[in-house]
């Protein structure tokens, strides 16, 4: 009888296999423990790649946290902001004598660089109508002339179709406030015997019913007086700054 | 009658060692890596499968003792649990290799299939009779239809490996 190929090597295989666990079991050759000088090199392996990712992990977790530390900062110096923004609002609306619609400005839409109009997210719906008065925490912003039911487009001072009377209190002046075309704002009759100084404060006087009385509007910025002229020449820095500006209050009559 | 053609000069006197012992100790890294003990690919069934198509059984015989051996030495069960198996094996596999006329992919995927089962039976079996651990019947299914399945897997990737290696 010929035994299939191999079968010698098979039978020899198992009975070794066999030989070396009964040895083993017995702890006579104690093979597991004498390969230890292979193990224990790769399980030190083992740990120390393990503890290079958990370290690089832990690089990406405070990497990840710095990120979200940075991003809460930006997120509170713009509520900082908003927050001194809405503060001065609030002043000075205790201090008008009507009732204010807050809204947030969603659109600028400039001419030349200049802001023309801010658009608001209140309309018709929240009681804004056309011809209504637009205050910012700083001062005057301007007035509404379009209304829908959801936005209002508001023209600010420095916008040439934008008049509006305003008074020198230091000086008992008044006068009319436009801008030119260059975008400066002028206050048009003022008297040349008035003695007007960079830095006096102008405000809204209340003449013509749309602005209410006291409204700050600006600084003198520039003085002229031209000898052919029977009127000075005064250009006004405005106290709002129309680029920058995020809220606005409506004066709801 | 057992009239077989061997191809055993096409395979590099070193090379069959050299795969064994890689493959055993990356099976071995693997272990020690993830830590898990029983999902784990044993990467020694591959190649056997493989080798046991293109070697004699005498040779395979011997090819699977040192990767048994290996696994055994670096695993936790007693010596022989995974060496008898895959010695019984690799030499049926090697043995019956001519009956089967063509070898396609799915066919070592099987044979694959086939080792794993037994060799995570042995295993469950040996564990429970030496060490005293009744295996719950649904985990010790659930690992062993796991390591099917991963060493399937693992056996249809490295086909074309081996048999660039081994140049066939």
């Amino acid at each position: 009888m010929r035994l299939p190929s191999g079968f010698i090597s098979l039978i020899t295989a198992v009975l070794i296999t066999l030989a070396i666990s009964v040895l083993d079991a017995f702890d006579i050759i104690r093979l597991k423990e004498s390969f230890m000088w292979v193990k224990k090199p790769i399980q030190k392996t083992v740990i120390f790649v393990k503890q290079i990712r958990e370290s690089k992990d832990e690089t990406l977790d405070a990497a990840i946290f710095q990120h979200h530390i940075i991003a809460n900062q930006k997120t509170t110096e713009i509520l900082e902001v908003e927050n001194r923004e809405l503060k001065q609002l609030l002043g000075i609306s205790l201090t008008l004598p009507c009732e204010l619609k807050t809204a947030v400005v969603i659109d600028r839409v400039f001419f030349e660089g200049r802001v023309m109009e801010l658009i608001i997210d209140k309309g018709s719906s929240s009681g804004i109508d056309k011809g209504l008065c637009a205050v910012s925490g700083y001062g005057l912003v301007g007035v509404v002339y379009d209304v829908s039911s959801t936005s209002s487009r508001i023209a600010v001072l420095g916008n040439p179709a934008f008049k509006v009377s305003v008074i020198l209190p230091k000086v008992g002046e008044a006068g009319i406030l436009e801008a030119d075309r260059e975008g400066n704002l002028n206050i048009k009759f003022v008297s040349t015997y008035a003695d007007v100084n960079i830095g006096d404060l102008v405000y809204t006087s209340g003449e013509g019913g749309i602005f209410p009385r006291g409204i700050l509007v600006g600084r003198i910025s520039d003085v002229e007086q031209v000898s052919t002229e029977p009127f000075l020449r005064c250009t006004v820095l405005p106290s709002t700054d129309m680029k920058k500006v995020g809220f606005v209050s409506v004066c709801i009559r | 009658m057992y009239k077989v053609k061997y191809i055993t000069a096409r395979v590099g006197s070193y090379k069959k060692y050299l795969s064994i012992i890689f493959l055993a100790f990356i099976t071995v890294i693997i272990k020690y890596f993830f830590g898990i003990p029983t999902y784990r690919p044993n990467l020694v069934i591959p190649i056997l499968i493989y080798l046991s198509m293109i070697l004699k059984p005498k040779e395979i015989v011997w090819l699977a003792f040192i990767g048994g051996i290996i696994l055994d030495v670096f695993s936790d069960t007693y010596i022989g649990s995974y060496t008898i198996p895959l010695i019984l094996i690799s030499w049926i596999f090697s043995s019956i290799r001519d009956i089967i006329y063509r070898r396609v992919w799915y066919f070592y995927v099987i044979a694959t299939a086939v080792t794993s089962i037994i060799v995570s039976v042995c295993n469950k079996i040996i564990s429970s009779f030496f060490f005293q651990v009744k295996p719950v019947a649904a985990f010790a299914f659930q690992d062993i239809l796991i390591n099917i399945l991963i060493d399937s897997i693992f056996m249809l990737m490295l086909l074309q490996v081996f048999k660039a290696f081994f140049k066939e």
